[in-house]
Parts: C-alpha cells; structure tokens; sequence
C-alpha cells in the first residue's frame, strides 16, 4: 500500500480547523517581525548591566578621551562603544530632517521596549521631546534614548544603558 | 574799636563764610599748582604699580599659589595713595595756609574778627574749608581707583574707604597744624615752614629713630606718617582715629587761641597750655581703647576665626616678654604675626620687651636672647618661636584649653590681574591735566561779591567743572562696587586656562570663535576622574590653608567637570547668568550654574542639557549626586545659544531658561558658597556672559 493512498482527504472541516490553528499560529510570527534586528543583543548587553561582571567581557580597547571600543555593536547601529566602564552607547543612522529623527526616535522606542518587554519600564516623569527613559525593574540600570544632531547635520537616535549607582 | 554785638554772634549765618573761604582757597594758585603736580607724580605711581602688579599676576597664572598674595590693596592701592601722600605732605600746607595767611598778610584779618562770628567759628569754617580743598585734591588718586575699577581690577568697598579716610585724616591733620602755623605766624612763608617742619620733621623721624629702643621707639610715634601706616595695613582703630581727631580738634583750638589779635601774648600762652592739657588727657583716655576692626579680605590682622573666638576667651591676664632687639627681624615678625593679633583679640595681654634697651648687635652674648616666656595665670612657658602655628598651641596649653577645630569660611584668593597701563597715562599726562588747567582759567573770572559767590562757584564757575568731576568720579565708582561682576574673556589668552575662574575637575579652556573668545568645557578628552591640571594649587587658591578637605573630594570624586569664580567669595542672594551653546557630546550636552560650593565639594548646581530637554536642580555630597529638582520639556536644542539663569534669594532658587522661569525650589538651609561652572561627561559646550549680580 503506497503512501499516497493513506493520506488523509482534505475535507470542508478539515481545512477549517487547519486554518484556525493558522491563524492562531500566525500571531506571534506576526509580534516577532515587530522585534528589532539587533534585539538579541540589546538583551545581551542589557543581561550584562545587571551582571555581577558587569561589561567587562565586552569592553574592548581604549578611544580617546574616556571612550572605549565595544566587543558587541547592535546589528543596524554604528559607533557602538563604551563611555568609562559605565556606560554603553550606539547611533543610529543619519536622517536628513528632524522630523525623520524624531520619527526614528519613536520607533525606537517601541523597538526597545519590545525587544525588552517585561524587566524593563518607561519613566514617563522623565521623557522629555526627543528624550526618553527606561529603567530596569530593580533600578540597577537605565536606557536613554535621544536625538542629536551631528557636525555633518545629521539627525541621529542615540541609544545609552548606563549602570545607575556609581 | 567797638566790640562786636553779641546779639548777632549767634544768629549770624555761617554759609556765607564758608562761600567767602571756599573762594579764597578756589581763587589761589596753590590748589591748581597742587593738582597740576599730583597729577604726573599719582600716574606714575598707578601706572609703575599697574606694571608691577601685572609682571606678579602673569606668574601667579602659572602658579596660582602666588595669586594668594595678590591684593589690589598692597599693589595698586597703597602705592598709589602712597604719591597723593606725598604732594599732599609738601603742597597741601600752602593750600591750608592761605585760609588765614592772606587775611593775616593784608590786615583782612582785623575786619573779620569784627564780624558776628566767634573766633571758634571762623576757624571752624576755615577747617571745613580745608576739607573741601583736600577732596579737591583727591580728584586725581580717585580717578586712579576709577580707572583700575573700570579696567576689571579687583576692588574692596571696605579696603578703599578705610585707605581713603585714612588719608583724609592726616590731610586734616595737615590742614589743622598749617592753619595753627598760620595763625602763630605772621606771613605765608613762615607758616609754612613751620608746617614743613612738622612734616618733613615726621619723615626725619621715620628715617631716623623709628624701630629703635626705649624712648626713640616711643618718640618715633609722634610722627604724623604714623597716622597712615595702620590705614594702609587695613586696620581701623578706634584709638587711632579718636587721637587723630583730638589732635585735629586741639590744632584747630589753638588756632582758635592765637587768631584773635589784640590780646596779650601771655593769656595766650596761658589758653594754649590748657589746650595742650586737654588734648594730652583726651588723648590719654583714647589710647585706653583697644577696639579695632580688620577691615581687609585677607583678614592679615587677625587669627583664623577659630583661634580668634578661643583666644577671646581666655579671661586670666597673659603676660609676654620678649627677649628680642627691637630692630630684631625675629621680633618684627613677632610683632606683625603674633602680637599685634594678640593684643586685638585678647582682653589682658601685656608684652614687656625684655631686651628693650639693647640693640641687636650688643645682645649676642645674652644666652637667654631670642626667648619669649609666655605667663597665663600661674603657669609659664617659653619659646623661640615667632610662627603662630607654635605660639597659639602654647597658650593653649598654658590656659588648659584644647586647640579649636578650624571654622569653615571662604579663603582669599588674591587677584591677579594683568592690564595696560597706558590710558592710565593718557588720563594723568594730558587729559586730567588740561582740564584742571580749564578749571584753573575759569577760576579766574569768579565774582568778587562774596555773597553771591557760593551760587555763582556752583552754577557758573570752574569749580562747576571740578565738582561735576568729583561728583562723577563719585558717581561712577560707587556703581562699579555694586556693579555685576562679568567674567570679562576680552584679556584671556585662546588656548590657555581661563584667568578669572579656577578649573577645577575637567578641561576648560579659552577659544577664539570667530574673534570672539569663549570659555569651553572639552570632555571630548577629559577621563572620567581627572581633576584639572594643578589641583592642588588651584584648591589652596581657593581654599588657603583648609584647602586639603577640598583637594581629598575633588580627587575622590572628579566626575563633573567644573570651574569656580575667583573674584566671589561668599554668593548668598541674588542673580547668576551665562550663554551657553552645546557643541558636541555623545553622552551629555550639559551646561550648568554651580553655586552653594562648599570647602568639603559639597556643591548644588542647576543644569541644562541639549540632549535631554530638561531643567534639573542637582545635589552633589560627598560625590554622589541627586535629583531635588527635575523639570521636562525645556526646549535646549544642540547647537544653539542659550541664557541660563539662577535667582537666588535665601534658601529660594529659580531657574530661568531663555528667559522662562521652569524651576522653583526652596532648599532647606540658605545658599551660601562659591560659584561657578558645571558640566558633565563628554559635553564640549562653550560658554559666554557669565555674570554674577549680588544683593544683600
């Protein structure tokens, strides 16, 4: 007996039940196209805030002034390095008008707390226009997120997770 | 001759006589001559002592422990009267003389004792005459201060009015024994070298018998330089200007005495020893005052205020002898350092100078010379020491109290300030001088009635000219001691740290943008932790000698680039002001008004950030820093200038961005500290206006 002749036949109910649990399916695939690129290691780094090490493992070679290479950069971000040992910081691309910054800084925004859902919160008492911030749940550590505007003009979003207690 | 009717010797108005002595002094040479010559002979003296205070500043910028010794007081200030002391010394005399001289010379004299005036009066008016000619005078070493004050140089109210009443003491000084001389005398020329005898005699005995044991030491006091001396160490004594005052009054007395023609020269003699008794009696029972203040902003006279308010304290009479030569350098330095503080602070102190009759060259064989024994009550102790760091410590000691923790108060930071002297020169070389030569020319068509002469002196004449000169020389000075203090980057040098505030953790340096220089902040090189280049200078600059607490917390907590202004000591009230532009900076754009800083680096600043749009009141302890205030939405984009304000008006502070008012506060203790600049991190911000304006 071949195969072919065992395959079950495609009825009417059938193909409503296949499509219902589609359906049901298709939700979280849908969720998952809203998380960012560079969510994996957003959360990385994020999970090494709240470390006993801290950034050590990621921190790489010295820039000038107190700036220092980074070992991980947010896939799609540039210039991703460290301020001190403190303090981890990556920029957007550049945008042309301010209303594309400021619409890139939103997005982001949501990108992040997507990414991040759960352990970490806005802090509405602190948003300013082109300003934002997230604390981790037990305070340890923050994420800004801001525009700028560079030497070339450039709008830019500029994301920050810095330790909070010195 | 007929007496004068009484009836009319109380009713008679003195205005009229005060018009008719202006006249005489405002219609002579001798005013115009003096103010001629004080001119060269005062800028010249501001002007080498704006050179030599420059050369001196340009190295304290290299080295701010040298600023600590730069006063305004010492360096431009004392030279400068220092040359008014001198035209006053030989020419003033003749001014004072010819109050009476003349009248004496032309029999004038004669027709004014028969006026309804007493002979006290009219000698009185001649005195007050004598002062309006000295104030005359001044206009030239007021406009050297003027000139300093607008230039940007550093200037203490308290500094400049004691100097100036100082010399307004000896000028009456002067002026009361030149009209004694005049009226004991019977020409001008007399009187003056009467009056040159008291003064040049002082010099003599400056030169000659000052610094010398026993009676010479006690002799060298009656010099009348003695007067300005104490004035110039910015000290004002009570006793001091109580005796002047009666030397004055009993100068003017005996005038009063031998004015009068007509009477017998013995009741004369009689009336003059009486005043001579009086005068040394008034003068015994002025000595007797001990009170003192020390008016000057490095409080040189005085203890630390710790040691002050123990030593005050200390009830049981502390005697003191020193076996030192009087012209024993040791012993000056004793004198200068410990003893003169003693005196002033504590209530029984007696000093005995055990060696008071030797003299430094004969006393090398005395084992016990160089000794000083210390007695508090019924305990002794002896030292060699002439430092107060030891001496204090003893007597301590001796009265069984222990040392007092220092109290916090602001240090002086000395001001160093390098400037041109050449208008200085300009002013006192030609344009002062040819308008004292207009003045002169216009004195010349005065009225001859002197009734009408006071209206006419102050409507029409030249002395118009010279009073609206005083009265703006007056009239400019006093706003510039209440003026705002601009931080003035006009004289900084592009490149270089800035002169007028004090880096204390981060990169601040002066910039030229486009021929303007700006003050930065450059974090873009700046490592977390770095304090500025030279701290610990910087700190004893701003702190003095309790600038090692300060040191210890800004190197264990230089997070926030900071500077701090040199030229306000203690900011309680009032309003702060800078323009700011952020440039760069990837984790802050931060531009901040520092106030309330403390000697610990405890400090309170409010802050405005490119990069975050917001207003925020920050508390910084020990390091940490809090939030007491936060404020979103403050519109602060990048790359734009910006006004940043702090009101502060007790413990009440404001907090102004572009002129809107976003932050109110009220702290629980008053503000009270230096100022300065903050930023924060990577900020490369520059800054512009810093303006400071106190209120009481």
């Amino acid at each position: 007996m071949s195969a072919r002749l065992h395959a079950p036949r495609r009825t009417p109910a059938r193909l409503c039940a296949l499509t219902t649990v589609a359906l049901i399916n298709v939700g979280p695939i849908v969720q998952a196209a809203e998380v960012p690129s560079y969510c994996a290691e957003l959360k990385q780094v994020a999970a090494l805030a709240l470390a006993r090490d801290k950034f050590a493992s990621i921190i790489g070679a010295a820039r000038e002034g107190n700036f220092l290479d980074s070992k991980v950069s947010l896939p799609g971000w540039g210039d991703c390095s460290f301020y001190g040992t403190r303090t981890y910081t990556c920029d957007s691309q550049g945008f042309k008008t301010a209303d594309e910054g400021n619409a890139a800084h939103g997005k982001v925004l949501e990108e992040v707390k997507s990414c991040l859902r759960g352990g970490w919160t806005e802090d509405e008492n602190r948003a300013s226009p082109g300003y934002v911030v997230l604390h981790d749940e037990r305070q340890l550590a923050s994420i800004t997120i801001n525009t700028d505007l560079t030497e070339k003009g450039e709008h830019i979003v500029r994301l920050i997770l810095f330790l909070r207690s010195r | 001759m007929l007496s004068p009717d009484t009836s009319l010797t109380r009713g008679a108005p003195v205005w009229p006589l005060f018009a008719k002595e202006l006249r005489e002094i405002v219609s002579g040479r001798a005013l115009w001559t003096l103010l001629l010559l004080a001119c060269p002979l005062v800028g010249y003296s501001f002007f080498q002592a704006i050179s030599l205070y420059g050369e001196a500043s340009a190295a304290a910028a290299n080295s701010p422990v040298l600023a600590i010794s730069l006063s305004p007081l010492d360096g431009i200030l004392v030279p400068t009267f220092g040359s008014f002391y001198v035209a006053v010394t030989l020419l003033f005399p003749f001014i004072a003389i010819r109050a009476l001289g003349e009248e004496k010379q032309s029999g004038a004299l004669r027709l004014l004792v028969q006026l309804p005036y007493r002979t006290v009066t009219l000698v009185s008016v001649k005195l007050a005459a004598v002062f309006f000619a000295w104030l005359l005078c001044a206009i030239p070493v007021l406009s050297s201060v003027l000139i300093w004050s607008i230039a940007g140089g550093h200037l203490s109210l308290a500094e400049i009015v004691t100097l100036f009443f100082g010399h307004l003491l000896y000028g009456l000084l002067i002026g009361a024994v030149a009209l004694f001389a005049a009226s004991i005398t019977e020409s001008s020329a007399t009187a003056a070298i009467v009056t040159l005898a008291f003064t040049i005699g002082s010099w003599v005995l400056d030169f000659t018998v000052a610094g010398r044991p026993g009676w010479l030491e006690w002799f060298a006091h009656l010099s009348l330089t003695q007067v300005i001396r104490t004035f110039e160490q910015g000290l004002l004594s009570v006793s001091l200007v109580a005796g002047v005052v009666v030397v004055v009054c009993a100068f003017a007395a005996l005038a009063t005495v031998w004015l009068p023609p007509g009477i017998a020269v013995r009741q004369k003699l009689i009336r003059s020893a009486l005043c001579v008794a009086a005068a040394a009696v008034a003068l015994l029972a002025v000595t007797q005052i001990k009170a003192s203040i020390d008016i000057t902003e490095d409080r040189r006279n005085s203890f630390p205020l710790a040691d002050a308010r123990q030593l005050a304290g200390l009830a049981d009479p502390l005697s003191i002898s020193v076996h030192l030569a009087a012209e024993d350098p040791r012993y000056i330095d004793l004198q200068r350092n410990v003893l003169a503080k003693l005196e002033r602070v504590m209530p029984r102190v007696s000093i005995r100078l055990a060696s008071g009759r030797q003299s430094f060259a004969s006393s090398a064989g005395d084992e016990a010379y160089g000794e000083i024994e210390y007695r508090y009550g019924s305990r002794s102790d002896t030292s060699r020491s002439t430092s107060p760091r030891e001496i204090l410590p003893l007597i301590y000691g001796l009265a069984g109290v222990s040392p007092p923790a220092p109290i916090s108060s602001a240090e002086f930071p000395g001001y160093p300030v390098v400037m041109d002297g050449a208008f200085a020169l300009l002013w006192f070389l030609a344009i002062l001088p040819i308008s004292i030569v207009l003045a002169w020319w216009r004195s010349r068509r005065l009225p001859s009635n002197n009734q009408t002469f006071l209206k006419e002196v102050v409507m029409n004449s030249s002395t118009k000219t010279l009073l609206i000169v005083a009265v703006s020389v007056v009239a400019v000075l006093l706003p510039a001691f209440a003026a705002p203090i601009k931080v003035d980057l006009a004289n900084e040098t592009a490149g270089a740290e800035p002169k007028g505030l004090v880096p204390v953790v981060g990169i601040w340096r002066i910039e030229n943008d486009g021929g303007k220089k700006l003050l930065a902040v450059d974090g873009r090189q700046w490592k977390e932790g770095q304090s500025s280049a030279g701290i610990a200078d910087k700190a004893r600059a701003l702190y003095g000698e309790r600038y090692a607490e300060f040191l210890d917390r800004v190197q264990a907590y230089a997070y926030y680039p900071y500077v701090v202004a040199k030229d306000v000591e203690d900011f309680k009230n009032g309003e702060i002001t800078v323009r700011f532009e952020g440039l760069s900076g990837r984790i802050d754009q931060g531009a901040g008004i520092l106030f309330n800083l403390k000697p610990n680096g405890d400090y309170l600043t409010i802050r405005a950030n490119c990069l975050e749009n917001n207003l925020v009141l920050w508390k910084f302890e020990k390091g940490r820093r809090s939030s007491v205030e936060w404020v979103r939405n403050t519109p602060t984009a990048t790359r734009q200038w910006h006004d940043l304000k702090v009101r502060i008006v007790g413990n009440k502070v404001e907090g102004y961005l572009d002129g809107k008012l976003y932050l109110q506060h009220t702290l629980p203790q008053p503000v009270s500290g230096k100022i300065g600049l903050w930023s924060k991190a990577d900020s490369y911000m520059h800054f512009d206006d810093f303006t400071v304006v106190a209120s009481e």
